[in-house]
């Protein structure tokens, strides 16, 4: 529950602030959201599961991001930085797709 | 799901039940391999079997406070993404892409720096074309006036002649160029547009000019300079004093505003044709 506040009072944040990314993060920002959703739906299954942990959560949610933009930043350097951006978001999609699949029969049971 | 997971002990519950509560201790049979494999397996992070006893609420309120935070920081990564997104579509490419968007925009530039320097080209030809029928129309407009085809006002001086029986062609001939010499730029004589060709005649003790006999008080109205032409009219031995000398009663009135309204029809040259310009 506390979690799900945090998040709108992130977006409330977002929205009330406006700020601006500064430019040399702006190639990681989208990246690191995703692996970061990534870990938010993992924990969300892992709830629903019944076997969440906090801990588990904030390294994951961290350690995601940090390699999700490690990896782009690699490939920012070797010269394929859109093709590996590429490759992490799909699959940090198919992940979040299996996660939220696993969540969705746990809700609805189908 | 993997089987590995299903087969995973679920000591989670015990661990964090949905309202935030903590077992005291955990199975310690929750040990690292399930739940690394878990982990590897299908992502489910976060998912995990407490790999370490867990402490008092103090270190659970701070991990709940943690994932508060951590999702607060998401939800404002990803307002601020979005935003970041629609506001400005070409922060999301890449270095390549932008380095052929700005071929791309370097070419239709210089494509539209052409264009509008031959807009340009055309708009200057088509202005100087304007121009040169204004010019041309001036022009005409002063061929008009010099040739006594259109009627004309101004300042100048009307000067009234009255007992003219005895002057001559020679005198009023003499009248007219001292007026042109002064200045004058249109001149009528008694409702007769006195132009280049004009020409004076004495005719049974009359005078006549370009064929119309003149009433013996006559009226020559001038546009011109007005002290200038008056100036000029008055002078010791001019025409004018040549017209008192001879019994004419003579009066110039200079005005702001003189009418002539005497036109002259213009005939075609019989003879003359202009010549080509470049001979």
């Amino acid at each position: 529950m506390i979690a799900v506040i945090g998040l709108a009072i992130g977006v409330v944040l977002g929205l009330v602030l406006q700020p601006s990314v500064p430019p040399e993060l702006q190639p990681y920002l989208p990246i690191a959201v995703v692996a970061a959703l990534d870990a938010l739906f993992g924990a969300v299954r892992a709830r629903l599961e019944q076997k969440f942990d906090d801990r588990v959560f904030v390294t994951s949610f961290l350690f995601n991001v940090l390699v999700a933009a490690f990896i782009v930043f690699l490939g920012d350097q070797l010269g394929v930085g859109a093709q590996l951006s590429t490759a992490v978001v799909v699959v940090l999609g198919i992940r979040i797709f299996s996660n939220a699949a696993s969540i969705r029969r746990h809700l609805l049971k189908a | 799901m993997s089987e590995q997971e299903r087969a995973q002990p679920l000591s989670g519950p015990d661990e964090t039940a949905p309202d935030g509560t903590r077992a005291s201790e955990p199975p310690p049979s929750a040990a690292d391999g399930p739940v690394a494999g878990t982990d590897g397996a299908s992502g489910a992070e976060g998912a995990t079997a407490a790999s370490e006893p867990t402490g008092n609420r103090g270190r659970g309120w701070r991990s709940q406070l943690l994932v508060a935070t951590l999702c607060l920081l998401l939800g404002f990564a990803i307002v601020v993404q979005v935003r970041q997104t629609q506001g400005d579509e070409l922060a999301g490419l890449r270095q390549n892409d932008l380095v052929r968007l700005l071929d791309e925009i370097t070419q239709r530039n210089e494509a539209l720096a052409q264009e509008a320097s031959e807009l340009r080209e055309d708009r200057a030809a088509l202005l100087s074309g304007s121009d040169a029928s204004r010019s041309a129309e001036d022009y005409l407009e002063v061929q008009r006036i010099l040739a006594g085809t259109a009627p004309v006002e101004g300042p100048g001086v009307v000067v009234t002649v009255a007992g003219t029986a005895s002057l001559t062609a020679q005198e009023m001939v003499h009248m007219l160029e001292e007026l042109r010499n002064a200045g004058a730029e249109a001149i009528e004589l008694s409702g007769v547009r006195v132009v280049t060709s004009s020409w004076f005649l004495e005719q049974d003790g009359a005078l006549v000019v370009d064929g119309t006999t003149l009433p013996t008080t006559h009226e020559w109205r001038v546009i011109g300079d007005p002290g200038t032409l008056a100036g000029a009219l008055d002078i010791p031995g001019g025409a004018l004093a040549a017209f008192r000398s001879k019994g004419a009663e003579v009066e110039v009135t200079e005005r702001e505003l003189v009418q002539i309204t005497a036109i002259r029809e213009v005939t075609v040259p019989e003879y003359a044709s202009p010549a080509p310009e470049d001979g």
